[in-house]
């Protein structure tokens, strides 16, 4: 396929609205991480399971698809307070204590899904028009739509919140470092559960939108704390404009790749990424801070 | 009189940021040389270029006539130049005697048998004072014990040269002098020494030979006694401006 | 060779004793041979994984060296019909030489860094394997596999690979052969080094250990019996394809029994899998038939909360 043949609409359209998700995706792990240094590897199995609670909402008591979000929101805003709790009572070394009990939790949600819901492939159908556009060769869907709009507008919301609020200014001094924001007379403490709550509420608008984009099964959510990880590392912490980037040239980049080598190599681009992040900026998280 | 270490042309740079500025100096065999400044000088990077945990942007340290720029720290230490650090860095879950053991057994070429340095450690943890600790965990010490485990470690290596980092900041005067002993001690059973001290209550007693570092550059040498009467170094520590002058 | 015999090591030849007798009393346990069979080589896995723990490291991508060294052997055993001994053997260089690769590039990562790169780097042999569909069959895997041989000493015929009895011994003498290297390494000048990087790498560099090459060693030495590990896994189960060798629970497994049993002591991570893997399979399995393994996360979990040296270091304590 030569380069004159790509179909390039396609791919900068899929890759912005796919890289708006990742960026959303990435956020909740992000603020948790930024706040409280605690590193989730469960967060992709998190967003999985919201995906399923749209989905059994949607499915057996036909609640409509957008009104899934709220429930989820608030669902994943609660089940981030005992994380908070769980993750709160583990020693020195701390990070690496809280990558290995997450890597547990994953582990274990994993399998708790498929209990529940079955190794099947779910995906939330809801009956939402496609336009085409006239003169490109493409289409873009209702539900690309309210997928750039909601993650564009949450990462707008949040990044409001930082930047503009009393709460905001707390929060991004706990994240720049969270000693001296004790000192200031910052509760850390409460910051790092409304880091929680917030970093739940993004997991459950996400979930949703994922079993709507993309096929549900117990084992997804790996794919997408990778994404996670790589967004946070390559942007920094709490800088929310390049982890908007971040997303869209990752977006750009896989959806550029699926359509011309072919799907089944997505994770190891996203693998290969994160590898080269790693090594070239290995402190990337904590450029900014001594770790 | 054999020249143990020569530094030449030495600069440091990081970022845009010229922290060290041409040093340029020599430490002659059986010598105890302090370097002193006030925060910010370039104590710390200078002294971490000379023990091998910092690259120079420019500049060589030759020891025993011997260009070791390019040597890793490990190396170093192998080579007979030790080391101890401002924070105490001991293996934590370890005993003392352990600890020490540990620096005979690989600090050394060729490495002697785990006994010999199990023997070793037991005598140098009796010279510094620390006998009756040899079966508690390091972890375990107060910051002065922390820092005599670090100094015996340091010396199973078989040093021919001690570089010893702000090895007296935040001990009591008692203390600095229990340790200002030790170091004449060990000056006079042959051991060349290298100290940076930011107050000046270690290296005035035990020094032959001050350097005074301001801003990266080297602004007086001397014998203990006239340079703290040097009106240069008294206005590095008082007016410049840095946070010298703010410690008690 | 015995030197002293601390109270823990007592016990330790006093569970190897039993683990050795017991079919005498109960000649028709295929079932407890096929479990505690699998629960040795776990415990190999576990040992293996640990040495490379014993540095500092943390590695949640062990899997990438199991499934080099299952499709390494596979593969040979598929295409050129040698005995498995051979391509077991063999099959585990492929996990050495990622191990290789994984030095140099890994080289300055530590703690949670290198922990996350670890976990990315098994998705590189896997998605390579699982595309290669003209040299590894791709995700279909193979089946049919080559089971372990018979091996004839004189009069005596022992049939490996199809004798349950035989298998849980060999796997048993694995198990002991790969603990008593761990206690020597451990006692060794080596593995002072290791535990003096893992305590403190920068204390480790300032007295002349060269932490880097020791390192070096470990992972090398891990990857390639975790290697053995796979290889043996598949030619026992007789199929090999790469979601099974590649899986999050082949990575976690060998850390979980190692953080459950206890890192700092020769038999901790054995002790785990022979107390975690029976009872997961035992007792967990008919109870949960799909969703089993997900104690393992629940005892992941509990372990760094309450326990988080290992039950053998937490028993000594109390």
């Amino acid at each position: 396929m030569s380069v004159s043949t790509w179909p390039w609409a396609q791919i900068i359209a899929t890759g912005f609205s796919l890289g708006s998700f990742y960026a959303l995706v990435a956020l909740g792990f992000s603020l948790i991480f930024g706040i409280t240094r605690a590193f989730n590897l469960a967060h992709g199995e998190l967003i999985v399971l919201a995906g399923y609670l749209a989905f059994a909402l949607w499915k057996f008591y036909q609640v409509p698809f957008l009104l899934t979000l709220p429930v989820s929101l608030l669902a994943l805003a609660l089940v981030a307070l005992p994380l908070y709790l769980l993750l709160r009572r583990l020693k020195e070394p701390y990070a690496l204590n809280t990558l290995v009990v997450t890597f547990g939790l994953a582990l274990l949600l994993q399998n708790l899904m498929l209990v529940m819901f079955s190794a099947d492939y779910r995906l939330i159908r809801p009956d939402f028009p496609v336009f085409a556009i006239p003169g490109a060769n493409f289409f873009i869907s209702a539900s690309q739509i309210i997928l750039v709009v909601l993650s564009l507008l949450a990462t707008g919301v949040v990044h409001v919140v930082l930047h503009y609020s009393f709460l905001g200014k707390a929060l991004r001094a706990t994240i720049q470092d969270a000693e001296a924001a004790q000192i200031a007379g910052i509760n850390v403490n409460r910051m790092a559960l409304i880091g929680f709550a917030m970093g739940g509420m993004l997991i459950g608008l996400a979930g949703p939108l994922y079993g709507e984009n993309m096929y549900l099964y117990p084992t997804a959510g790996t794919g997408a704390t990778l994404i996670a990880i790589i967004l946070t590392i390559f942007a920094g912490v709490g800088r929310i404009r390049t982890l908007l980037l971040g997303g869209w040239l990752l977006g750009l980049v896989e959806s550029g790749t699926v359509l011309v080598i072919g799907s089944k190599w997505r994770e190891l681009v996203a693998a290969a990424v994160l590898l080269t992040l790693l090594v070239f900026r290995p402190k990337g998280i904590a450029a900014r801070n001594q770790e | 009189m054999n020249l143990c270490l020569e530094v030449r042309h030495l600069c440091q740079r990081f970022g845009d940021q010229q922290i060290l500025r041409e040093i340029n100096f020599s430490l002659n065999q059986g010598e105890v040389l302090g370097i002193i400044g006030p925060n910010g000088a370039g104590k710390t990077t200078l002294f971490n270029i000379i023990a091998g945990w910092i690259t120079p942007t420019r500049g060589v340290v030759v020891f025993w006539g011997q260009n070791i720029t390019p040597w890793p720290p490990d190396h170093r230490c192998r080579k007979g130049m030790a080391r101890t650090f401002q924070i105490p860095q001991v293996f934590p879950e370890m005993s003392a005697l352990e600890n020490v053991m540990l620096g005979a057994w690989f600090g050394q070429e060729p490495p002697p048998r785990e006994s010999q340095s199990r023997e070793r450690a037991a005598t140098l943890l009796k010279q510094v004072g620390l006998a009756n600790k040899e079966g508690i965990a390091a972890r375990e010490l107060t910051l002065m014990q922390q820092r005599l485990l670090e100094l015996a470690r340091a010396l199973a290596t078989e040093p021919k040269l001690l570089l010893l980092d702000e090895i007296a900041a935040g001990l009591s005067l008692k203390a600095v002098s229990q340790l200002s002993d030790l170091i004449l001690r060990l000056r006079d059973q042959g051991l060349t020494l290298l100290l940076t001290d930011h107050l000046l209550n270690l290296v005035v007693p035990v020094s032959d030979r001050l350097l005074a570092l301001d801003q990266g550059k080297i602004i007086a040498t001397g014998p203990p006694q006239t340079l703290i009467q040097d009106p240069q170094v008294e206005a590095a520590y008082l007016g410049t401006g840095e946070a010298a002058g703010e410690e008690g | 060779m015995l030197g002293k015999l601390h109270p823990s090591s007592v016990w330790a030849l006093a569970a190897a004793l039993a683990l050795i007798i017991w079919p005498l009393f109960f000649p028709q346990a295929s079932l407890y041979f096929q479990v505690l069979g699998m629960a040795c080589l776990y415990g190999t896995l576990a040992l293996a994984w640990n040495l490379y723990a014993l540095s500092g490291a943390i590695s949640l991508g062990h899997a990438a060296f199991f499934g080099l060294g299952a499709y390494g052997s596979a593969l040979l055993s598929h295409y050129f019909h040698w005995s498995p001994l051979v391509t077991i053997g063999l099959g585990a260089l492929a996990s050495v030489v990622f191990g290789f690769l994984w030095c140099l590039v890994f080289r300055r990562l530590r703690g949670v860094y290198l922990g996350l790169a670890s976990l990315a780097a098994v998705e590189i042999p896997k998605v390579i394997i699982d595309n290669w569909d003209s040299l590894t069959y791709g995700s279909m895997g193979l089946m049919g596999l080559e089971g372990l041989p018979s091996l004839a000493l004189g009069k005596w015929e022992v049939a490996l690979g199809s004798n349950l009895e035989a298998q849980y011994y060999l796997l048993l003498a694995l198990v002991m052969a790969a603990a008593l290297a761990t206690r020597q390494i451990m006692a060794s000048r080596w593995g002072w080094a290791l535990r003096a990087l893992r305590e403190n790498e920068t204390a480790a560099r300032a007295i002349g250990i060269r932490t880097h090459r020791v390192q070096a060693k470990a992972l090398l030495g891990s990857s390639y019996v975790t290697g053995i590990c796979g290889g043996l896994y598949v030619h026992i189960l007789g199929l090999v394809e790469p979601a099974l060798v590649f899986s999050l629970h082949v990575s976690a497994l060998p850390l979980i029994f190692s953080l459950f049993g206890g890192r700092t002591i020769f038999f901790g991570p054995v002790l785990g899998a022979l107390i975690l893997y029976p009872l997961e399979q035992l007792v967990f399995q008919p109870l949960f038939p799909m969703g089993h393994a997900g104690i393992y996360g629940v005892i992941i979990i509990l372990t760094i909360l309450f326990f988080p040296q290992g039950i053998s270091v937490w028993k000594r304590a109390k």
